[in-house]
C-alpha cells in the first residue's frame, strides 16, 4: 500500500467518522427535544383534567347564576384565581357570539402543545337561561 | 461503520418521535373540536329542547314532541355550518335509568382523507364518545365526560 493510498483511506475514515458524529449529535438533540415536547403535552393534559374535574365539582352545587353570561363571568373570575402548573400559560376568552368561556392552555417550551377547551355554563347546568 | 450505523438508527428514532408527536397533536386537536361540539349540543338541549334529554336521537324527529320540531331536530343531528354541534351526532343514547346518556359525535371527513395522521383539509372523520350525566327536577344535563377518541367510520 502506497503512502497516497494510506492518506486517502485515513481521509475517508475521518470524513465518515465526522459525518456520523454529526448525525449522532443531531439525532440525540432531536430525541431530547421530542422528550421535552412529550412532557409538555403531558403537563397540559394534566392541567386540562384538573380543569374538567373542577367544573364537575362546581356543577354538583347547582347553577352559579340565572343568566349564562353571568355564569361565564363567574367561571372566568374563578379560573383567574386558580393556580397553574409552572411552564404552562393559560389564556381565558369570554366569548361574545355565544355564552361560554374558551380556555387555551399552552406550554412555554413547546408552543405547539396547545389545547383549546370550551366550557358553556348551560351545558353543565351552571345557568338556567341564555 | 459502527458509529455510522448507530447514528442512522438514532436518526430513525428521532424521526419516529417527531411523527408520533405530530399525530398526538392532531388527536388532541380533534378531541378539542369534539369536546366543543359536545358542549354546544348539550347547552342547546339543556336550554331550549330539554324534552330530548331522555330520548334516543332516532326519536328526536318524531311528531308530537313539545320542545322541538322535526326540522330543528334534524338540524341538531346533522351538524354542519352554524349548527350548535358543527359535527354529526351519530348517537344520543340514554341508559335505562335515564341518568346517563352516551353521546357519539363525528367530525366531518374530508374526501380523500385516509389516515388521521395525515388528514386532508377539512377533517379526519374521527369520532368522540362522551358520557352525559343527567339529574335534577326538572331533569337537566350537568356533566360531560370524554370517554375516548375513536377512528373514522369505515
Amino acid at each position: 500500500m502506497t503512502m497516497v493510498e494510506v492518506a486517502l483511506a485515513a481521509l475517508i475514515l475521518m470524513g465518515s467518522a465526522s459525518a456520523s458524529a454529526q448525525i449522532w449529535a443531531r439525532s440525540m438533540a432531536g430525541i431530547h427535544s421530542a422528550q421535552q415536547r412529550q412532557l409538555a403535552l403531558n403537563r397540559i393534559d394534566g392541567e386540562l383534567i384538573l380543569l374538567q374535574n373542577h367544573w364537575q365539582q362546581l356543577a354538583q352545587h347547582g347553577p352559579l347564576a340565572q343568566s349564562c353570561r353571568a355564569a361565564s363571568e363567574q367561571l372566568l373570575d374563578d379560573l383567574q384565581r386558580t393556580p397553574l402548573a409552572s411552564g404552562v400559560d393559560r389564556q381565558l376568552t369570554l366569548l361574545t357570539e355565544e355564552e361560554g368561556l374558551l380556555v387555551t392552555l399552552q406550554d412555554h417550551n413547546a408552543p405547539q402543545a396547545r389545547r383549546d377547551q370550551l366550557v358553556k355554563p348551560a351545558a353543565l347546568h351552571l345557568c338556567e337561561e341564555a | 461503520m459502527g458509529l455510522l450505523l448507530s447514528s442512522l438508527s438514532l436518526q430513525a428514532t428521532s424521526l419516529q418521535s417527531q411523527l408520533r408527536f405530530r399525530s398526538q397533536l392532531q388527536a388532541r386537536s380533534d378531541q378539542d373540536q369534539l369536546n366543543q361540539a359536545a358542549q354546544r349540543l348539550v347547552s342547546e338541549i339543556n336550554l331550549h329542547h330539554p324534552c330530548l334529554l331522555q330520548l334516543p336521537s332516532q326519536d328526536w324527529a318524531r311528531d308530537g314532541l313539545d320542545c322541538i320540531d322535526g326540522n330543528r331536530a334534524a338540524w341538531l343531528i346533522q351538524g354542519g355550518q352554524g349548527s350548535p354541534a358543527d359535527v354529526r351526532t351519530l348517537a344520543w343514547q340514554p341508559d335505562a335509568n335515564g341518568l346517563q346518556v352516551m353521546l357519539l359525535l363525528a367530525l366531518p371527513k374530508a374526501p380523500g382523507s385516509t389516515a388521521p395522521e395525515s388528514p386532508a383539509p377539512g377533517g379526519t372523520g374521527r369520532r368522540g364518545l362522551f358520557a352525559i350525566g343527567l339529574g335534577g327536577d326538572p331533569v337537566r344535563a350537568w356533566s360531560i365526560q370524554e370517554q375516548g377518541l375513536l377512528g373514522a367510520e369505515s
